[in-house]
């Protein structure tokens, strides 16, 4: 990085925050503070939602596994337009009537006390454990870029995002979102732009889409069912479905966001401008990473995208023989990629994709670990001009605060709600759950640091978050969904369903080879199926005694 | 919880959408476009599949 690039990055990161800042310095009441007085319009609501879940990991990951896997892993996001249909049409009225500051309390109001205390109970658990996944996996990556301490990385992540947050409330994540998804877009765009200038001269556009198909990356969608690949359109609408269904519908992160809507009407637009947005965006960001694959087809890249994994790859006796090969199968690829644009068979090519591939697994054993999450921040920082570099590593930094924002934001509204107020001080004045609110987002924060400080290696970093997602949001979703359509269960019934859904799905994890998007379906089902049986046996001990 | 709450006031506001009349219109017409975007994507990826 030069000096210009680091002007830009902390340029970037002094105006995202000066103005989330500023935009919330209002938030002076419980209501301000957690729901910005109900007055978001519907564009900031759809932006923040959507910058929420485009974390840093959406952009270090999801490019890198375009770039080794293909573009399959849009069919992720197939289920998403059709769970904010649904949701608009029921959650986002029902959660608006109730008055309710998250979606917990109004399980209390449709079923009781002890049901609404085990879902809040799973939602920190499980949002706890996000948040500081959320803040440690974009953290690892760039603590490798910008050449700083791990830990010094997500100390200064985590200390902004805690200044912001705990200064500005919901209304300085939301409108800080707003900024960073203009910029982010702005910033892709312009990789996108470069990676496809910067091929030779006598590769044309069209010709790098031949190269990717070729290569098997412009693979966005496969029709074939199978219960064990996680990436597939059924699993994308079914699995996924009920995944985003979750997500958006019982997650206070999300419905935190579109509760801050002014009507019931611009909370529905929010949602459904991520329900159109959403996909396209996905694919083009898939799309950029097979364009970076297309980029070094033609320009080596280094044997280990993980600048400190190839340093200690180096000093093994086996690497010279590796980087023989290595060397070899890229100029036989090279070539081959050449007589492909000129009408040439593919087998050839094909051929040495393989070879550069088995080259860099053997290199990727030796350093144990995958480099997936490298390969286009080692693009940006090589091949883009001054400047943009820093402007593009500033926004995968802030876009981890952002999602980290809205984590923590979350957790403290239902410690404040749920918890605090529900069971230890339900009366008190503005001031008081103001303060029992920032003093909250301030120990959410800081767990994420301390959790980031001791997560363990993570794979391709976006599968880790939604792993963890699916293991608890199939039995939250489930109970929601008694709670809306299945008046005749009641809160025993819902309570012992959700322990039911969750040991089902822990199950299934455990003893199964079933794709973990499924556990979602799985959780879901044998929540609404124990939560019926338990309240028809109910009603029938009550006939008969 | 004495907050005074400006939302223990707020009326509740269900407007219609700004397109198409209706929400449920707005719904389908989304549900169809997610249907056409898929059938793109189908039609890429057979395209260019090796």
């Amino acid at each position: 990085m030069t000096t210009l690039d680091w002007v830009v990055l902390f340029g970037w990161l002094i105006f995202l925050v000066s103005y989330g800042l500023w935009r919330g310095r209002d938030s002076s009441s419980v209501n301000q503070f957690l729901l910005a007085g109900k007055t978001m319009p519907w564009y900031a609501m759809g932006l923040s939602i959507m910058a929420t879940q485009a974390s840093a990991i959406t952009f270090i990951s999801t490019t890198g596994q375009a770039y080794v896997d293909g573009m399959r892993f849009v069919q992720f996001y197939f289920g998403l337009p059709l769970a904010m249909v649904i949701l608009s049409a029921t959650a986002v009225p029902i959660f608006h009537r109730a008055k309710v500051y998250t979606a917990y309390e109004y399980l209390e109001q449709r079923f009781d006390a002890k049901t609404r205390s085990l879902v809040t109970l799973v939602f920190l658990i499980q949002r706890g454990l996000g948040a500081g996944i959320a803040l440690a996996a974009p953290a690892i990556v760039l603590s490798v870029i910008l050449g700083w301490s791990f830990h010094v990385t997500t100390i200064v992540m985590g200390g902004l995002v805690i200044f912001y947050t705990t200064t500005g409330g919901i209304k300085a994540v939301t409108w800080a979102d707003v900024q960073q998804m203009v910029v982010i877009m702005a910033a892709l765009l312009m990789a996108f732009f470069i990676a496809i200038w910067k091929l030779p001269s006598d590769v044309s556009f069209f010709d790098a889409m031949k190269l990717a198909g070729a290569a098997g990356r412009l693979n966005a969608v496969d029709t074939q069912f199978d219960w064990t690949n996680r990436y597939n359109l059924w699993s994308g609408l079914i699995g996924s479905g009920f995944l985003m269904l979750a997500y958006f519908g019982t997650d206070q992160s999300q419905v935190q966001r579109y509760l801050t809507g002014r009507s019931i009407g611009q909370s529905r637009l929010g949602l459904l401008f991520n329900a159109v947005a959403k996909v396209p965006v996905q694919f083009f960001i898939l799309f950029i990473g097979a364009m970076v694959f297309v980029f070094f087809l033609f320009v080596q890249p280094p044997l280990l995208f993980h600048p400190l994994d190839m340093e200690r790859v180096r000093t093994a006796p086996e690497y010279t023989q590796i980087e023989a090969r290595y060397n070899q199968a890229f100029e036989q690829r090279q070539a081959a990629a050449r007589r492909v644009i000129q009408g040439g068979a593919i087998d050839e090519f094909r051929a040495a994709q393989k070879d550069v591939d088995a080259a860099r697994a053997e290199a990727q054993r030796l350093a144990g670990e995958n480099d997936t999450n490298y390969i286009f921040l080692s693009f940006v920082t090589h091949y883009l001009p001054r400047g943009i570099v820093g402007l593009i590593i500033g926004v995968i930094f802030t876009a981890a605060m952002s999602a980290s924002s809205g984590e923590i934001n979350s957790l403290a509204t239902v410690t404040m709600v749920d918890v605090y107020k529900r069971h230890f001080h339900r009366e008190g004045t503005d001031r008081h759950f103001l303060l029992v609110s920032r003093v909250a987002t301030v120990f959410w924060g800081c767990y994420a640091i301390a959790f980031a400080n001791f997560a363990p290696g993570f794979g391709a970093l976006i599968e880790a978050v939604n792993q963890v997602g699916s293991l608890f949001y199939g039995s939250m979703l489930g109970v929601f969904v008694l709670a809306f359509f299945v008046k005749r269960v009641g809160g025993t019934g819902a309570f012992w369903g959700v322990l039911l859904g969750q040991a089902a799905i822990f199950a299934v994890a455990r003893f199964t080879p079933i794709a973990y998007l499924w556990y979602n379906v799985v959780g879901c089902l044998v929540v609404v199926a124990a939560g019926l049986a338990i309240s028809a046996g109910q009603r029938r001990g009550t006939l008969y005694t | 919880m004495t907050t005074g709450d400006p939302r223990e006031d707020k009326p509740i506001l269900d407007e219609p959408p700004p397109l198409l009349g209706t929400w449920p219109k707005v719904y389908w017409f989304v549900l169809a476009y997610l249907a056409v975007v898929i059938f793109l994507f189908w039609l890429f990826t057979s395209h260019y599949a090796p």
